[in-house]
């Protein structure tokens, strides 16, 4: 059986690291991509299992590219979570209109991701 | 069922509910060590991975972001005469410190103490005299000399206190950020050296 693909959407090489070895430990399988742009390229032709999501990044932020995605008939049913350090209301909000399904946010807790993960991605799926 | 053997039978379920939370609380401590030795594995990967002084910068600042859990922070070089020079930094602390820069003012005193201060009980610890807070002040020091600091004004609002973790991520960047400030100091004496044998 396949391994469950995740793509990482991220600028900062600091948190693509952090997740990556959180999320290989448990065995998905992690595509990366450095702007929101790439993210929607890569979520095309990758078509992943799930994608993490940063807000603030070059080229094209985290909602732009979240609505990108859901525009998109490939892609538009990929769970979206979004990863921020920003928690206030408004920018949940914003988050939630663009079309992302969850919400992380920064410094990552590793249990916190994991759980929001799992719930997305049937364990019974992953090898 | 006699009385006996249900009683038996309750103590058994009694004992092995016990065991099982035992066991959940190992489980858990373990998960949240390994959560901490991932935070530290990845800021040592990002400081080895850096290829010189400016890298180093960016990389500190990634980690006090998105691992430290701050978007008020300054990195400070401390000149000779203990002027605080900021040579890195976010949010309005950044600004004001760039405005008042250079600066010798009491956090300059404690800084050139080369005292780490780590606020692990409440959020914002330390009044500083101009008004501001700090939640953390890690000298940038290599042996006994201190070249400057990284000072955390404010966590996240969602962040809990520091840790015994962060503090110990907190100083890897501090012995990182003190060798890329030092490293940046003898290049320019040397690039100078060049040009004036030239």
């Amino acid at each position: 059986m396949l391994k469950k693909k995740i793509l990482l959407v991220d600028d900062s090489p600091t948190v693509i690291m952090w997740q990556r070895l959180i999320l290989e430990q448990e065995r998905y399988a992690i595509v990366i991509a450095k702007d929101g742009q790439e993210g929607v390229e890569r979520a095309r032709v990758e078509r992943p299992d799930l994608v993490l999501l940063d807000v603030i990044m070059p080229r094209m932020d985290g909602f732009a590219a979240c609505r990108a995605i859901r525009e998109c008939p490939e892609t538009r049913d990929v769970p979206i979570l979004m990863v921020t350090t920003r928690s206030e209301m408004i920018n949940v909000l914003a988050g939630y209109d663009a079309g992302c399904n969850e919400y992380i946010t920064k410094p990552i807790d590793r249990l916190e991701l994991l759980m929001k993960v799992r719930s997305y991605l049937a364990p019974e799926s992953v090898q | 069922m006699n009385a006996v053997e249900e009683r038996k039978l309750r103590e058994q379920v009694e004992q092995l509910a016990s065991t099982s939370r035992n066991i959940s609380s190992l489980l858990m401590a373990a998960e949240h060590r390994n959560g901490e030795m991932m935070k530290l594995l990845t800021t040592v990967r990002r400081m080895i991975e850096s290829r010189d002084g400016a890298e180093v910068l960016a990389g500190v600042q990634e980690i006090l972001v998105s691992v430290i859990g701050t978007e008020q922070y300054v990195i400070y070089a401390l000149g000779g005469d203990d002027t605080l020079v900021p040579i890195a930094g976010m949010g309005d602390c950044y600004l004001d410190a760039r405005r008042r820069s250079p600066s010798r003012n009491e956090l300059a005193l404690v800084i050139r103490a080369g005292r780490s201060i780590v606020g692990r009980v409440q959020r914002h610890a330390f009044p500083l005299p101009d008004g501001q807070e700090m939640a953390a002040c890690l000298p940038l020091s290599i042996i006994d000399r201190v070249v400057g600091a990284i000072v955390i004004h404010r966590l996240l609002p969602h962040r809990e206190a520091l840790d015994a973790c962060d503090e110990e991520v907190l100083k890897l960047l501090a012995t990182y950020a003190a060798t890329a400030i030092i490293a940046a100091e003898q290049r320019a004496t040397w690039s100078g050296l060049s040009l004036g044998n030239v």
